[in-house]
């Protein structure tokens, strides 16, 4: 059996929302160190004295963190000004036994100014996102040192929950605006997709020529696909069309060691018609995940994974992608990396050969 | 452990975010006719355990189900990302289903180590003699 040489997902480039950027890894260790340090300092404490402060000092830290890791500039600065506001509200809590003046207000505007970036279209991080999650906590622990006042219940409740959804529903449109969507090399993708960590280039004569040859070899292979009875007499499984994004998958072809025959496609892709299913073209599959695709024509072929996948148990299916907030919905289990894919597109007047096709085409040419 | 049991409402509140923010995300997904409605019920019914468990303070069976749930799913992701990624999951993973659900679980193992005790042995260890 031949060995093959996989690619881990450091080897891809995923959506910023699941990773850790170079210049926040430095947030992340000193929000750590800083929780630790803090943590123990203030064992004598009450705990949820010492949970505050320990929360507040962490993120105070972080962000020092994060402003080493920037070029000098206004958000650096804002880094550093919030760091140097809780380094100094953890201290003041610390000796004075209550917090200051503005230390929930500091902590709310840090939420909402992170939110706002968010909304506005930029993509979170992981480093990001737990150091709002930190900040969420502290407001938790502070908003209940009153716990038998109904009306500090409340607000308590009101402000960790909805601040969490809302940071998590930001973390979406940051992931996605600030991503894109083909599956171009060189490019920050959207969620769930995983593109080879490779350099772009441009193609050669070479690539094009077998670019073509593998799409037209496709076309003339699939063709009878577009009646679905031929689909599935051949083992493809139809039934699901309608889920998955009209995939059809054919069981026998999967980890066949066949990986880019086009006689054998792993997978039909079709999309609902006004009169039935129509078909867009094939999808090709590695056998592992992490193993590479071959890229026949270069930089026209580019194979991509999906990572974060939330897949359902009761029935098998899509679930969801992982939340900004690092779940799944139970009763489905996430699948970190898939296999390696490609599309063909064979559909007539197909905008693209390879990768993506634009929803707008679609929904002009086929319908919604 | 108990000494922590003030913390216990802020991180149940944490968690009741984190399960709504997850139970609007499969509902999503549902309606438009590419998931199942068994996670948006499983994931709104864990959200309603946990938030019923913040306001009363008590850790009943559900709520210890759940917390469960969501360790094993938490494990069984952590062996699927060493397998297929080779790599260990990311940070908001560990503290929505690995610390927050290990704080949930040994609170609620603290409070039946001290249902259990005997009320002799408890009067014994509280009133000096």
């Amino acid at each position: 059996m031949t060995q093959i040489d996989r690619r881990g997902i450091e080897e891809y480039v995923i959506s910023p929302m699941y990773s850790i950027s170079d210049e926040h890894g430095l947030g992340l260790l000193f929000a750590l160190i800083g929780l630790g340090i803090v943590w123990y300092a203030m064992r004598a404490r009450p705990v949820s004295t010492r949970a505050s402060i320990s929360l507040v000092a962490a993120t105070g830290a972080g962000h020092l963190g994060l402003a080493l890791g920037h070029d000098p500039g206004f958000r650096t600065g804002a880094f550093v000004g919030f760091a140097v506001w809780a380094l100094y509200a953890a201290r003041r809590w610390a000796n004075d036994g209550t917090p200051m003046r503005g230390t929930v207000a500091g902590l709310v505007l840090s939420v909402i100014a992170y939110t706002g970036a968010l909304l506005s279209g930029e993509a979170p991080d992981q480093v990001g996102l737990i150091m709002k999650v930190l900040e969420i906590a502290a407001l938790g622990v502070v908003l209940g040192e009153q716990p038998t006042r109904r009306t500090a219940r409340l607000r308590q409740s009101a402000t960790v929950i909805s601040m969490t959804v809302t940071l998590g529903f930001a973390g979406w449109i940051g992931a996605f605006v600030g991503g894109g969507h083909t599956h171009e090399l060189g490019e920050t993708p959207g969620p769930g997709l995983a593109l080879p960590r490779l350099e772009p280039t441009r193609p050669t004569a070479d690539d094009r020529s077998a670019a073509d040859r593998l799409f037209r070899e496709t076309a003339l292979n699939i063709g009878r696909f577009e009646d679905i009875s031929v689909a599935a007499a051949e083992g493809y499984n139809v039934n699901n069309l309608g889920r998955m994004g009209g995939h059809a998958d054919n069981p026998a072809y999967k980890k066949d060691g066949r990986i880019l025959d086009p006689t054998r496609p792993e997978t039909l892709v079709y999309r609902p018609g006004p009169e039935g299913p129509v078909l867009l073209g094939a999808m090709y599959q590695t056998d592992e995940s992490g193993e590479p695709g071959p890229m026949v024509g270069g930089p026209l072929t580019v194979w991509h994974g999906h990572d974060h996948v939330c897949f359902g148990l009761l029935p098998p299916g899509l679930g969801s992608l992982g939340s900004p907030m690092g779940t799944c919905p139970l009763g489905t289990v996430m699948v970190a990396l898939t296999n390696e894919m490609i599309h063909v597109w064979t559909i007539d007047g197909a905008p693209s050969r390879f990768g993506d096709l634009p929803e707008e085409w679609l929904e002009a040419n086929i319908g919604s | 452990m108990t000494r922590y049991r003030e913390l216990l409402r802020p991180v149940l509140l944490l968690q009741t975010g984190i399960l709504t923010l997850s139970t609007l995300e499969a509902t999503v997904v549902a309606a438009a006719g590419i998931g199942s409605p068994v996670p948006v019920l499983l994931t709104a019914a864990a959200a309603t355990f946990v938030a019923a468990a913040s306001r009363t303070g008590r850790l009943n069976q559900a709520l210890v189900w759940t917390e469960r749930l969501v360790l094993t799913t938490f494990v069984v992701d952590t062996a699927i990302s060493l397998f297929t990624a080779g790599s260990l999951l990311e940070p908001t993973v560990w503290v929505a289903r690995f610390i927050v659900p290990v704080f949930v679980l040994r609170q609620a193992s603290a409070d039946r180590r001290s249902h259990a005790l005997p009320a002799e042995t408890t009067h014994r260890m509280t009133v000096p003699a």
